[in-house]
């Protein structure tokens, strides 16, 4: 069934039907219609699970990792502000192993005080270890909730589909759902270890020796390796059941290409409408989408970039002192890689301002005819 | 088949999680400080004479269970009917729970105690057997030397001149303070671990010696009886009587008629006692003139504001100079400002100014300078034993001179309180049990000793408390209630109208005494709230041998954070010094 729907309330619908256990979260803007949908859904008695509503983010992550330890699914939503103040819990989360699945709306964080979409609050909880989907329009975002749900319970590792504010969040598209039968097919009954009973009484906070945390952050990072490969095989039965895929990355045109131009979220899809200009131009310009930022997908990107010598990232983030995030994402996972290679990050879009056609033919103009590669960032301006 | 999962998502391998114990983290090894559970004295029991464990008791109480609340009053004092009646209460002065709603209703508790529990005096030892000792008087020290005695084994042999037990609490406090059956209830306790009662006995003193042949020792607790006499003019006039001799007659079924109007002079409990009496039994007047000035008068506060209640009338700073007479009879008296006075052999000297003066008109006059101690035939030809004037005693063990012969209560030191004189019984009866048996017992009265004395724990003495420093007492700053709820004391009802003789303060029901006991901080007892081990974030306080009560820390595990210490409510658990 296709319905007209923002990306906040796909995301609501997707919970719904991933039938969580808890939903725990507390409203923070451009978030909050996800919180009120999913509210609205559990008064209306259209939630199977419970709605917890927190006193913060903080409590909300708490709630869900709990919840998640006695074998529950669990969801949680935020943004910006909210997510930053859940910093701690995040990787609490993590080191419990608690596939909890939260969608992140992308919003500048303060100061100065804004709620536009920038990615810089997702990126920095880079290290957190949790697994980081970042979606491109409003289908993705739905059918990432899915997958999310499905990929964190097989590794043991939370999860966060990151979608943008306003493009996402607030922009309304049509969004096919499936039935709940296909979801039930694709995501089972949650079937999770019960860390957490009354009957068997545990505790999870215990202090552990130097070597043995050394040993369980070994473990977590192999099941980061393990994810990629699970987040394939999932992406993969997906796609035969409901016909749409993403992978991990997407690649358009990038063999034969002179210059790849790398991008993540919204960005992709208004940079897949210049590739087709600029193609038509003959200009030989291929395009990377990345989906999966952490477990970074290095040699699926390596697969894709290591025969290109030409390289623009853009980035609607910044790690202050250095460039885009993912440009610097980017050029480690190459830096092994054959071919040697000229990259260039572009910042476009900081402050949610519009990243549009125009501006990121620009950008493949501006690679094409550099003559020196800089270390550092080019700041686009808008128009 | 199964294909075993890999160890990065094996439920059993991701995480460390503990389904049994932590203990293999000495935490412990971490701390350089450690709580410490001792338990200390309530201000309420320091400043008791007779050292009630009040606390303990209350605990008791506020369950309901007021068998276990009078047993442990029993434990230090024979007399809980009569101090929850007439003792002036330093403990309630004193109590920490004043500094937050209201000091807890201690003597009306000890009353309910009395009142509510029906339990009899448990013995301390029977060291005493074959040990008989004598006790001549029967008021508050005598009873209490008596009872002590003979809960340590002692065949008493127990004198009184009078043919009532009881002394001053039978003729000298009025019965609306101090009924007659309420001091009955008191004596059923005691008599029965009484070997020989004989009342209507005045020891002289070759029946002293008798008494000191035949006992291995003897107790002298005759009190003060003899009131002072005002040798001025006209002293003798008939309408003029000492107070003490106003409130004997006051006790008798048939009680004096008062009439007209009537001049108390003196200013302690006796001359307010006397004055509320006459009043009481019909004077139209009653002044009470005495030379303190009214922050110095001696009378305890409560008495004052019955006296004011009642209507009575103070002149402060007054000396009375001389009687005036009309038909043979008293018609009043004269004052002089009184300018100082000092005191000479126990006695007060007033200096009084003769150009100032008061006349007062008086159907009645009642004196209440002091009562003095008056042995008279009792110390006729005993060397060390005074005709007139306070028995000399060691002042810790209250062995006077003579061989055998202790003597406390108001003979040795006057005035004293009810409360004091059990306080001196209980101190002689221990001391002379102690000096027959010295060679059984490897502790001392230091061992009992509260605080700096003179209170002391018999009970302490035979029964060594564990965890507890009978030196040290609990502050209103070492508590921590500011988890509780306020509560304002129970009201202390009063009989409407204040007439007559009947006892004029009711009881508390039994409900309102599980309530008022439940307002006790207990302070420096522990009750077993166990607020220590709830609090503790690491589950390091626990019972010490499995003892309900008693609490101690983990070595293993206590990382000396002091959470145990911070949320004990009555100062038992402190942090101890760092190590």
């Amino acid at each position: 069934m296709s319905k007209f729907i923002t990306g906040n309330h796909a995301v609501a619908e997707a919970v719904r039907l991933s039938r969580p256990g808890i939903v725990a979260a507390y409203p923070i803007t451009p978030q909050t219609p996800i919180y009120e949908k999913l509210s609205e859904t559990e008064a209306s008695g259209n939630l199977e699970g419970i709605m917890m509503r927190m006193e913060s983010e903080h409590s909300a992550m708490a709630a869900c990792i709990s919840a998640s330890l006695t074998g529950a699914r669990t969801f949680t939503a935020t943004s910006s502000q909210g997510l930053a103040l859940m910093h701690e819990m995040l990787h609490f989360a993590a080191g419990a192993r608690t596939p909890v699945v939260m969608a992140c709306v992308n919003r500048t964080l303060a100061l100065p005080w804004a709620f536009w979409s920038d990615q810089t609050d997702s990126l920095s909880q880079r290290d957190t270890g949790w697994i980081q989907l970042y979606v491109e329009n409003n289908q993705e975002a739905a059918d990432s909730i899915f997958q999310a749900f499905r990929i964190a319970e097989t590794v043991m590792l939370p999860c966060m589909v990151v979608l943008e504010a306003n493009f996402i969040s607030h922009f309304m598209e049509p969004v096919d759902f499936p039935e709940p039968e296909q979801v039930n097919r694709f995501l089972p009954a949650v079937s999770l270890p019960r860390r957490f009973d009354v009957e068997n009484p545990g505790f999870v906070g215990a202090v552990v020796t130097q070597k043995q945390y050394r040993q369980f952050r070994q473990l977590s990072h192999e099941a980061m390796g393990l994810t990629l490969e699970t987040a394939e095989e999932v992406d993969r039965e997906f796609e035969a059941i409901f016909g749409r895929g993403y992978g991990l990355i997407e690649a358009v045109e990038t063999e034969n290409a002179d210059l790849v131009l790398v991008t993540s979220a919204t960005i992709t899809s208004t940079a897949r409408l210049a590739l087709k200009r600029l193609r038509a131009q003959g200009i030989r310009v291929g395009l990377l989408k990345i989906r999966l930022f952490r477990p970074f997908p290095t040699a699926a990107v390596r697969s894709v970039l290591d025969p290109v010598a030409t390289i623009a990232v853009i980035d609607r983030n910044i790690s202050l002192g250095r460039e885009g995030i993912f440009c610097s994402e980017l050029k480690a996972a190459l830096s092994n890689s054959p071919v040697r290679k000229r990259i260039q990050g572009y910042l476009a879009g900081i402050g949610g301002t519009d990243v549009d056609d125009v501006l990121i033919e620009k950008i493949v103009q501006d690679a094409l005819n550099r003559e020196t590669f800089s270390d550092g960032p080019v700041w686009m301006e808008e128009d | 088949m199964n294909k075993p999962l890999p160890r990065c998502i094996d439920p059993e391998s991701i995480i460390p999680i503990s389904r049994f114990t932590t203990e293999v983290f000495k935490t412990g090894a971490w701390d350089s400080r450690r709580p410490q559970f001792t338990e200390k004295l309530s201000p309420c029991r320091v400043a008791c004479p007779a050292g009630n464990d009040i606390p303990s008791a209350f605990h008791r109480a506020s369950e309901g269970d007021f068998d276990a609340a009078l047993s442990l009053f029993l434990k230090e004092s024979p007399l809980p009917g009569v101090c929850g009646r007439v003792c002036y209460h330093p403990c309630q002065t004193d109590c920490n729970r004043e500094k937050w709603d209201g000091t807890v209703q201690i003597r009306a508790l000890e009353r309910s105690a009395s009142e509510l529990g029906t339990i009899e005096p448990e013995p301390l030892t029977d060291a005493g057997k074959g040990q008989p000792v004598a006790v001549i008087g029967s008021g508050p020290a005598g009873l209490s030397a008596a009872y002590h005695l003979a809960r340590m084994g002692h065949p008493v042999t127990l004198l009184e001149a009078e043919k009532k037990l009881g002394g001053v609490l039978h003729t000298a406090i009025p019965a609306y303070r101090l009924p007659e059956d309420a001091l009955d209830k008191d004596l059923s306790r005691i008599l029965p671990l009484i070997d020989t009662v004989r009342t209507g006995v005045d020891v002289n003193a070759s029946m002293l010696r008798d008494l000191l042949n035949d006992f291995r020792s003897v107790f002298l607790a005759v009190g003060a009886a003899r009131s002072r006499r005002l040798e001025i003019p006209g002293s003798r006039l008939p309408g003029i009587e000492s107070a003490v001799a106003f409130l004997r007659r006051a006790r008798k079924k048939q009680q004096p008629s008062i009439q007209g109007s009537v001049v108390v002079v003196g200013g302690g409990d006796v001359a307010l006692d006397a004055a509320i009496s006459a009043r009481r039994l019909g004077a139209e007047s009653v002044e009470v003139v005495c030379l303190e000035q009214e922050e110095d008068m001696p009378a305890s506060d409560i008495l004052k504001q019955d006296a004011q209640k009642a209507g009575i009338r103070f002149h402060f700073g007054w000396g009375v100079l001389r009687f005036t007479e009309r038909n043979h009879r008293v018609s009043g008296a004269v004052f002089g400002r009184c300018t100082s006075f000092c005191m000479e052999q126990g006695e007060i000297i007033p200096a009084l100014d003769k150009d100032e003066c008061m006349e007062r008109p008086a159907d009645h006059v009642m004196v209440a300078i002091g009562e003095a101690v008056h042995l008279g035939p009792l110390a006729d030809g005993i060397a060390d034993l005074p005709e007139h004037g306070h028995v000399q005693t060691d002042p810790v063990t209250l062995a006077t001179g003579i061989p055998g012969l202790y003597a406390g209560g108001d003979a040795v030191k006057t005035p004293g309180s009810v409360a004091e004189a059990i306080g001196t019984g209980k101190r002689a009866a221990f001391h002379i049990h102690l000096n027959l048996n010295a060679a059984i017992y490897d502790r001392s009265v230091e061992d009992a000793l509260l605080a700096d004395g003179p209170g002391f724990s018999i009970e302490a003495f035979f029964r060594n408390r564990s965890h507890w420093d009978h030196k040290r007492m609990v502050r209103f700053e070492d508590l921590n209630p500011f988890c509780l709820i306020s509560h304002p004391p129970e009201p202390i009802q009063h009989r409407a109208g204040a007439k007559g003789f009947e006892e004029e303060i009711r009881s508390f029901s039994r409900d309102q005494a599980v309530s008022e006991a439940g307002r006790c901080f207990y302070c420096g007892t522990c009750i077993g709230c166990e607020r220590c081990i709830l609090f503790c974030p690491d589950l390091s306080i626990h019972p010490v041998n499995g003892e309900r009560r008693i609490y101690g820390p983990s070595e293993d595990y206590c990382k000396g954070c002091g959470t145990c210490a911070a949320a004990c409510i009555r100062g038992v658990m402190e942090l101890g010094e760092s190590r």
